[in-house]
């Protein structure tokens, strides 16, 4: 009953924030330099006249004072209406979810390597010792620290070229989704492996800890049944930013193992200046850290009884 | 004229298993293809990307055809035509039995619609609508008989129409609207397009009923491949290792420092010189400072263009010696030799009063020498390089250059509007009258106009069909353009085609674009 109503204020608090994305978006658009009706126009034949110009700018709605224009944004908005592209007349919200499907695959399964591999290399870095253990705590900053685009090229070359394991490019069937989701999935593993790594020294050193190894519990069970589920708290923080970053990264994913996405589209929108499905794109982003902050705040209460949801509710 | 690198495609010969080049034919079958760019909307009469008419020409038949070596206009969806003496109306006689892949008949009103689609300006068209600049109008005689009316002369009609950008295509598909037609054009080609997925590939089937290629064609039945499926790899390193592992049966623009390489591991690499308009930097003399012609000779007399081409294409384009590339129709060699001389435009900027200052820039009054070049993005064939090294040249007399990056669409806007300094452009046209295209409409990045004579001698080429008087005039043209320097060729876009060892028969269209008709693959 409590985490029902935890649920829905955090629901009813995800309104102010989406109306501020939906507004920055709106601003966005005014400050973006060029002018979308020319960019509509401009063709090869006879330059626009003024008329046709006018014409456009009255359809699309351009020529009302401002605060109309945003009111009429926020509404259609709301009804799921974000405009159409410039590039291709398609509707924002069509053009997002002929791609999103694409991204919601190679997002999550980037998201479930992240999780297996950091917390695998977090807890070998505990449990093991020599030279493993200090592979498992050097690991992590290489991960981070190697640019997408230099890991997508390697793992092409190695898997596609050489070995053959793995197509280079597409997006038909799952042996494509491997290597662009190992690109994005590597920095996050090392994020995850190192702060999971560095919660679970600090939590060996806790009275419980100390506590049940005296009572004669292995290694394993200490930091299985006590370790883990107490220093996890800052790694699902992590896990929530995670998902922002892996659409960041898929842009250059996308373009590389030439797939369509979300990341592919908003590159090609800005090359283009096709503001509307920019702001698309910015809103999704937006509804999505909602959502991810939410579960995030779920998974603290689900894992740390001394976390209420009363507690968090701020 | 460059030779035109047109030939069934040969197998390597140092495999021992693959077939002799002059094997028989095989049919079916699927030839990937990876291509580098987008194309975005796949409506010809809209789009006037080269990347778009790569997959449209199999799909849209034209009324004409133009034969890829001799460049002459042979029937095709026409059995013949006919044109007025003053050029100003041509009348078509269509081939009967033709249907369109949704089983719309073609006709002579389906010609009709076609053309008045393409000048509605609901069409939105970037391109095609310029070659029917002064449409007139279509008559329907009877239904073989069509019969398209200028306001003006338009001598180069029929040639325009044999690109896809006229092409044929159903008008029954006309009525989902140009969004639609953007995602699934239908035409009565030897392939039919499966609707296409925002960003995805493209796939193209045979289609099974086709018998009416063009007398250009050594094939004119159906394909003999089942599918084409053409993706979009822009990653050249992606797109040239998928090839080398016969993940892809051939790539679009391979590189021209790959393209030795390739060849060394035993793939064919195909190389067509396009026609059209060269990559060529534009200068607008209605600016300032570009409105002195010192200055703009300068400009020109700083670019190293044969260092430019030596270094970034290692001679696989050549360098351009006029507007006109070596390949088009009209073509005059005007810059035999290179015009750079450093000494020669260091001494122009001094004449024209812009003086040599302490830091190396220039100046005059005060005013520092700089001028904004609108830069057409996404670049291709590394010309963002290009610019790059144009802007060290020229730094290197005094002439700042700042680099504009702009998206197409904008780019043409301000071209129209008479505010671009520099800019750069180029044009695929198998036709000299492709210099009207560019002079008198405002495509993006296109060069002014400064001789008073230019636009009397375009229209007077356009209102005549005797190919000499049409030499002259665009002789003409592009000396004025180049002595004006209002114009600096660069370098004559050429395709280069990389081609795996199962793969035969891909040709060039006269646009210097592959074609799949008469393609087919061994395994």
């Amino acid at each position: 009953m409590r985490r029902a109503g935890f649920v829905l204020r955090r629901l009813a608090s995800a309104v102010p924030v989406l109306l501020a994305v939906l507004t920055l978006s709106f601003v966005m658009m005014q400050l973006v330099p060029g002018d979308p009706v020319q960019t509509m126009l401009s063709g090869a034949g006879p330059a626009p006249t003024p008329e046709q110009e006018q014409a456009l700018r009255h359809q699309l709605g351009l020529d009302r004072p401002l605060h109309e224009q945003y009111f009429g944004f926020l509404a259609d908005a709301v009804r799921g209406d974000l405009g159409r592209s410039v590039q291709t007349g398609q509707p924002v919200v069509s053009a997002i979810a002929a791609v999103a499907p694409a991204s919601a695959e190679l997002a999550l399964f980037a998201l479930v390597l992240s999780l297996v591999f950091g917390v695998g290399i977090a807890v070998l870095g505990r449990v093991t010792t020599g030279p493993l253990r200090s592979l498992c705590h050097g690991v992590p900053v290489v991960f981070m620290s190697t640019p997408g685009y230099w890991v997508a090229l390697v793992l092409i070359e190695v898997f596609s070229f050489r070995l053959t394991l793995f197509p280079a490019t597409g997006d038909k069937g799952f042996a494509a989704l491997v290597l662009p989701a190992v690109t994005l999935a590597l920095p996050a593993v090392g994020v995850i492996a190192q702060v999971l790594g560095t919660s679970l020294a600090a939590v060996d050193a806790e009275a419980f800890v100390v506590t049940a190894r005296a009572k004669g519990a292995g290694r394993w069970r200490v930091l299985l049944r006590h370790a883990l589920r107490n220093a996890s708290i800052p790694t699902i923080t992590l896990v929530g930013t995670t998902v922002g970053n892996l659409l960041a990264a898929a842009v250059i994913a996308e373009t590389v193992f030439a797939r369509p996405g979300l990341g592919r589209l908003t590159l090609q929108a800005i090359t283009n200046h096709d503001i509307p499905v920019l702001q698309g794109v910015v809103a999704l982003l937006g509804v999505l850290y909602v959502v991810v902050n939410l579960l995030v705040d779920l998974c603290y209460v689900l894992v740390d009884p001394r976390v209420t949801a009363d507690r968090i509710r701020d | 004229m460059a030779a035109l690198a047109v030939a069934a495609v040969g197998c390597s010969t140092t495999t021992s298993d693959s077939p002799a080049p002059q094997a028989q034919p095989k049919s079916g079958g699927t030839l990937t293809f990876a291509t580098d760019a987008d194309p975005g909307c796949l409506d010809p009469h809209q789009s006037p990307t080269a990347a778009s008419q790569l997959v449209t020409r199999g799909v849209v038949d034209s009324l004409v055809a133009q034969d890829p070596k001799t460049l002459e206009l042979k029937p095709w969806l026409a059995e013949s035509w006919t044109s007025a003496p003053d050029a100003t109306s041509f009348t078509f006689t269509l081939r009967t039995g033709v249907t369109f892949s949704d089983g719309a008949p073609f006709d002579a009103e389906a010609v009709k619609a076609n053309f008045d689609r393409i000048v509605n300006p609901a069409t939105k068209s970037l391109l095609a609508a310029s070659l029917l600049a002064g449409y007139d109008g279509t008559t329907v005689a009877d239904p073989r008989t069509v019969t398209v009316k200028f306001k003006a002369p338009n001598a180069s009609f029929p040639q325009a129409a044999s690109t896809a950008f006229l092409g044929m295509q159903s008008p029954k598909a006309f009525e989902a609207g140009p969004e639609a037609v953007c995602r699934k054009p239908v035409g009565s080609g030897p392939f039919v397009a499966a609707e296409r997925q925002p960003q995805a590939g493209i796939t193209l089937s045979k289609r099974a009923d086709y018998n009416w290629g063009p007398e250009t064609a050594q094939q004119k039945g159906a394909p003999y491949l089942d599918q084409v499926v053409i993706n979009i790899v822009p990653e050249n390193g992606v797109r040239m290792g998928s090839l080398r592992t016969n993940q892809v049966d051939a790539v679009a623009n391979v590189p021209p420092k790959e393209v030795d390489g390739v060849k060394a591991a035993g793939f064919e690499v195909l190389s067509k010189a396009q026609p059209g308009i060269a990559y060529t930097l534009n200068l607008n003399a209605a600016r300032e400072p570009l409105s002195d012609v010192k200055v703009r000779q300068a400009i020109a007399k700083a670019i190293d263009t044969e260092a430019l081409v030596d270094t970034l294409y290692q001679g696989k384009y050549p360098r351009a010696t006029s507007v006109l590339t070596g390949a088009t129709p009209g073509y005059a060699s005007i810059l035999g030799t290179s015009q750079f001389d450093t000494g020669a435009a260091e001494r122009l900027l001094d004449e024209a009063g812009w003086k040599k200052q302490d830091d190396g820039t220039r100046a005059k009054n005060g005013k520092p020498l700089s001028v904004e070049w609108t830069f057409i993005t996404p670049a291709r064939e590394q010309r963002d390089l290009l610019a790059q090294v144009v802007q060290q040249q020229l730094k290197a007399v005094g002439v700042d250059v700042k680099l504009a990056p702009m998206a197409m669409g904008e780019a043409i806007a301000k071209t129209a509007r008479g505010e671009l300094q520099m800019g750069d452009i180029s044009f695929v046209r198998a036709d000299g009258d492709v210099l009207r295209t560019v002079l008198t409409a405002p495509r993006g990045g296109a060069p002014a106009v400064v001789a008073p004579e230019v636009p009397g001698l375009l229209s007077a080429a356009a209102a005549t069909v005797d190919d000499s008087v049409r030499d002259e005039n665009y002789a003409k043209v592009q000396r004025s353009l180049i002595e004006n320097a209002t114009a600096i060729p660069v370098y004559d876009p050429t395709y280069l085609l990389g081609v795996g060892k199962a793969v035969h028969g891909i040709v060039f269209d006269p646009q210097g674009l592959p074609s799949f008709h008469e393609a087919w693959v061994s395994r």
